[in-house]
């Protein structure tokens, strides 16, 4: 009589189990009150050329994606703490959980593109003047209006994944709402602050943000386009990679043995990755802020402090 | 018979969420503070902005209540509650009113006292929708109401939906500060209205 071995088809079901459990945080995400008030609000802010200048638009799907995104994805992760006995014996690990919440951003992923894609119909049927871009050329133009609006609305999400797993104190979500609006705020309208924008200190912190403007434009009717420094395509790689961060930063929480190993690995390697990313966006791209009219382009050396002409 | 009250006032007090309100006035605090450095800057009325939201966000906690199915029973009633509840309000008020007054005192030309309406307004509607969502059954709204308030606010007076009449921020000519102050007082009416009619006791009239 001989005994035969046979495979353990465990390891084939916990990978494969990964995809039902993102399906379902999906649907949960989907259905989220605060995702479709959002999306809706999105929806009425980008059909058509009202509100920021184009150069300025990614800041409407980052912004009713991606902010509102932290708090419900921070919500979704949290909420299953309160049947964690039950949840726990479960067959999905901690992990699994965790990384299928990560791909049920897709979602957010997936509204800020259709968001983006429905504002583009629109410039499309009427384009706006080539000055209105500033100095930015096509590659430029086409990763600030089409990329990173989109990496924004992933990220705020993954970020929100991120603090529902390591923060449990109730206004954990609004916390980082805070943070976030504020840093970004002070980073990407730091060239029309009193500081002198092209030293490499203001290229610096209007770089090292996790959202940040390209451009900004007079009131109402637009009448100039600023446009400000750095380079749009890596600072798509830079938030990129705090996407992965964060991903990261979730999985950490509860992950074990040969699990936390990679995941280390993986965030050690985006963390370089990062500082590349952020150190290419400052020292590449635009190194001083000019001013775009119907009449031409005109350096700027220096603005006033109240950010008015 | 006064003393039994305080005592009953100072649980009710005591039971608040405190390290949440702290921290997300704590936020609010030192976000008006850096508003008041960089007073001479366009990041000025942003950021007080985003303090004064906050400090509505801070006013959602002042409701939270745990155990309000167990509290629902003793005879302590939701008014009762609510009323020594309301000075926890007070705080987040507090603090949009003193940084308000330093903004001003280091910036008197931009006339930053003209935001106070808007101030009220916010810790109103953070209450108001605090006390909705207990209402409709969250013991503890203060976390979703708080980001929903805080959110809301910001997002209402950047696209200012009704600014072909009046402007959400009451800055500019003296007409239009009169009238954004006239529609937030009107917010916050409204909001403690909304406030007394979803703090009733369910099913229990005439309680004390």
């Amino acid at each position: 009589m001989s005994t035969t071995a046979l495979p353990i088809p465990a390891h084939a079901g916990e990978r494969s189990g990964i995809w039902p459990l993102a399906r379902l945080e999906a649907v949960r995400y989907a259905r989220h009150p605060l995702f479709l008030v959002g999306l809706l609000l999105g929806v009425l802010a980008g059909a058509g050329e009202r509100g920021p200048i184009e150069l300025d638009f990614q800041v409407i799907p980052a912004f009713f994606i991606g902010v509102f995104g932290i708090v419900i994805a921070a919500r979704l992760t949290r909420s299953t703490e309160r049947s964690r006995p039950i949840v726990d014996a479960a067959p999905a690990s901690q992990t699994k959980r965790t990384a299928a919440m990560c791909l049920a951003c897709a979602v957010p992923a997936g509204a800020g593109l259709a968001l983006v894609v429905l504002h583009r119909t629109f410039v499309l049927a009427e384009p706006f003047p080539d000055w209105m871009y500033g100095t930015w050329g096509p590659v430029d133009r086409f990763i600030i209006t089409m990329v990173i609006p989109v990496i924004a609305c992933a990220g705020g999400p993954l970020l929100g994944v991120a603090v529902g797993r390591w923060l449990r104190f109730p206004g954990a979500s609004l916390l980082a709402v805070i943070v976030v609006v504020e840093w970004s705020q002070i980073a990407s309208y730091l060239p029309e602050q009193d500081l002198d924008s092209g030293t490499l200190f203001a290229r610096a912190l209007h770089m090292a943000a996790p959202y940040t403007a390209f451009g900004n434009g007079s009131g109402e009717v637009t009448v100039w386009v600023r446009t400000y420094t750095g380079s749009p395509a890596w600072f798509a790689v830079w938030t990129l990679t705090l996407c992965g961060l964060a991903v990261t930063a979730a999985l950490w929480r509860g992950a074990e043995g040969a699990t936390r190993r990679i995941v280390a690995r993986t965030a050690g390697a985006l963390a370089a990755a990062a500082v590349i990313a952020l150190v290419m966006a400052i020292a590449t791209g635009n190194d001083a802020i000019s001013e775009s009219g119907p009449q031409g382009t005109v350096p700027l050396v220096a603005v006033p402090s109240d950010g008015l002409r | 018979m006064a003393s039994v009250d305080w005592r009953r006032g100072g649980r009710i007090l005591r039971s608040a969420p405190w390290p949440s309100l702290l921290a997300s006035l704590a936020a609010a605090a030192l976000l008006i503070c850096i508003a008041a450095v960089a007073h001479n800057t366009g990041l000025s009325p942003p950021t007080t902005l985003l303090g004064l939201a906050a400090c509505g966000a801070a006013a959602a906690y002042g409701l939270d209540e745990t155990a309000t199915s167990v509290a629902d029973a003793s005879p302590t009633s939701r008014q009762r509650r609510l009323g020594w509840r309301m000075l926890l309000v007070m705080l987040p008020m507090t603090v949009s009113t003193s940084g308000l007054l330093t903004l001003n005192y280091l910036d008197p030309e931009t006339q930053w006292l003209r935001l106070l309406p808007l101030a009220a307004g916010a810790v109103a509607i953070g209450t108001g929708l605090a006390a909705v969502m207990r209402h409709h059954g969250t013991a503890a709204p203060g976390d979703l109401a708080g980001a929903i308030t805080l959110v809301g606010i910001m997002v209402v007076v950047a696209i200012d939906p009704l600014r072909r009449w009046v402007q959400l921020l009451p800055f500019g000519g003296t007409e239009q500060a009169a009238r954004s102050s006239a529609l937030w007082c009107a917010v916050v009416v409204g909001c403690i209205v909304v406030t007394l009619a979803c703090t009733r006791d369910p099913g229990r009239p005439g309680t004390r």
